[in-house]
């Protein structure tokens, strides 16, 4: 394994979901790892820890937060919770989104952007060190797919998400998708944001399908990843290298079989973009 | 920008306030105040989604007119909490301090402990024969921290179980029924319990002693409760309603 900011390269996976959660610890079908929704094992017991102790005991488990709001308020609890289940999994890595989901007192549930301001950038910079910091363990920020933009940015998101894991030294999670879709949203070059992204620092893909709407892209990972992210991933593998990569498929989901043959996908194109 | 541009937003998203595309910088497409309103319609697609998940029960008997009730709840308690799982805390207290029926606010009760129950920890069930132990006081018991104790005035708990078994929603029926729902590995279960049993897992629920939780079973059916101790405490350990405190 290729160590990239102090982490391996695990190779292709897919997301744990409810649907799979005895298919996968019951008969261990091939996947080089698993992702997990963090919040969803950031409870005390039951059904999901029982499943994800034995997903661990088979496949390397990486959590994956929603909730951490670096651009907003910090949580104590939150913060606290993701640390246990981080040390539980003993994970490579932890990641979240460059967004805030709402204020101290009420959550949207959603990954809002963030207006692309100096002050923006050190208020995210203090967030991401003191998590790193109290998880001690490598942390990865992804890029969230967008819908608007502020008038109060004063520089693009790639200059932004550079800044910000340049001097908050963390990794990042690219999510190709992402960047897709908001370029389509916001009409600038796909190739400009992902030939601006410290390639040292990628941690991790994510890739994903979405919805064409009339106006506008939604990532609504419902679906198989398009043609046109595919050709993007190829073309990151192609610059940075060998990076762990994930599908995210979490609505209408298929048979795990299906997953198995979208990861197989990214497989194939990895390695060839790697030739 | 304004500091509170946060707060703005999101009550926008929530629909507290009028969707403005004064922030947004808009698109080739979208103006500001259409891009705002693709958060707000996902918001409340989420926020659905997310409740239905938590109160089917209450769903279930309230009918078509339990969405504007639910929507009526979160637009005064938006989420507050880092975790979805959350979203419906406090729903049948409010449920109950605003008028509806009272089969409504004990089904939403009855959806929450069964919700809770299914992500809260295990303790340490005792052997039975530590049970002598507690009663000598070297060995204090708790409830499991899955179990919750429902003192209920309808039949709320028949009609969900039948319905969660997919069979037609029987009739909910005036009464008093004393339950406890708690889990037996990943599934929820409930047990309509006799009152001196349920007086005296009270007791246990508020960290009184053993001693104390057969008082009060006794207190509660002075008639029955002599012949009955051994039965009841022992299918508290057996359905794993206690744990040895932490």
């Amino acid at each position: 394994m290729v160590s990239r900011f102090h982490v391996p390269d695990l190779g292709i996976g897919v997301g744990f979901r409810r649907p799979h959660f005895a298919e996968v610890v019951e008969g261990r079908p091939a996947m080089d790892w698993f992702e997990v929704i963090a919040e969803n094992f950031m409870v005390d017991g039951g059904s999901p820890l029982y499943f994800l102790d034995r997903l661990r005991a088979q496949y390397p488990v990486v959590p994956h937060g929603v909730g951490l709001s670096l651009g907003g308020a910090h949580d104590a609890d939150h913060l606290a919770r993701l640390k246990r289940l981080a040390d539980r999994l003993d994970a490579p890595w932890v990641s979240d989104h460059l967004c805030f989901t709402g204020t101290a007192d009420v959550r949207v549930h959603d990954l809002l952007p963030l207006p692309y301001t100096r002050a923006m950038a050190d208020h995210v910079v203090e967030r991401v060190k003191r998590v790193q910091d109290t998880l001690g363990r490598p942390f990865a920020i992804e890029n969230a797919s967008s819908y608007l933009t502020y008038k109060a940015s004063v520089m693009p998101e790639w200059e932004f998400l550079a800044d910000v894991v340049e001097r908050a030294d963390c990794g990042v999670l690219l999510d190709v998708n992402n960047v897709y879709v908001s370029a389509m949203n916001h009409g600038f070059d796909a190739h400009t944001y992902l030939d601006a992204v410290p390639a040292d620092r990628v941690v991790q893909i994510h890739l994903a399908g979405h919805s064409v709407k009339a106006k506008y892209r939604l990532d609504t990972h419902d679906g198989p990843v398009c043609d046109e992210v595919w050709a993007l991933y190829q073309r990151v593998i192609h610059r940075i290298g060998s990076v762990s990569t994930l599908i995210e498929w979490d609505d209408q989901l298929p048979s795990f079989a299906r997953l198995q043959e979208e990861a197989a996908l990214a497989r194939r194109l990895r390695a060839e973009a790697l030739a | 920008m304004n500091p509170t541009w946060q707060a703005e937003m999101v009550a926008m998203i929530r629909g507290a306030k009028p969707l403005s595309g004064d922030l947004f910088a808009g698109s080739a497409t979208l103006t500001g105040e259409e891009q705002i309103a693709i958060y707000a319609e996902q918001y409340r697609l989420r926020l659905w989604d997310a409740f239905a998940e938590e109160v089917p029960g209450y769903l279930a008997l309230a009918g078509d007119a339990g969405e504007a009730v639910v929507w009526a709840f979160l637009d005064a308690h938006p989420p507050g909490h880092w975790s979805l799982g959350r979203i419906a805390d406090g729903f049948a207290d409010w449920l109950a301090s605003h008028g509806a029926p009272v089969e409504h606010s004990e089904m939403a009760r009855l959806d929450h402990a069964v919700m809770s129950g299914f992500l809260g920890a295990d303790g340490q069930t005792p052997r039975p024969e530590q049970l002598a132990d507690a009663l000598t006081g070297s060995l204090r018991l708790a409830l499991q921290p899955h179990v919750q104790l429902l003192a209920l005035t309808t039949s709320v708990q028949r009609t969900r179980s039948v319905w969660s078994l997919g069979g037609a929603q029987p009739a909910v029926v005036a009464g008093t029924f004393l339950v406890a729902v708690y889990r037996v590995d990943r599934a929820m279960r409930h047990v309509e319990l006799e009152p001196g049993a349920f007086a005296a897992l009270g007791v246990v629920a508020r960290g009184g002693t053993l001693a104390d939780a057969v008082t009060a079973a006794v207190a509660a059916e002075p008639e029955r409760a002599a012949g009955r101790l051994s039965a009841w405490f022992a299918s508290f350990v057996e359905r794993g309603l206690v744990q040895i405190a932490p």
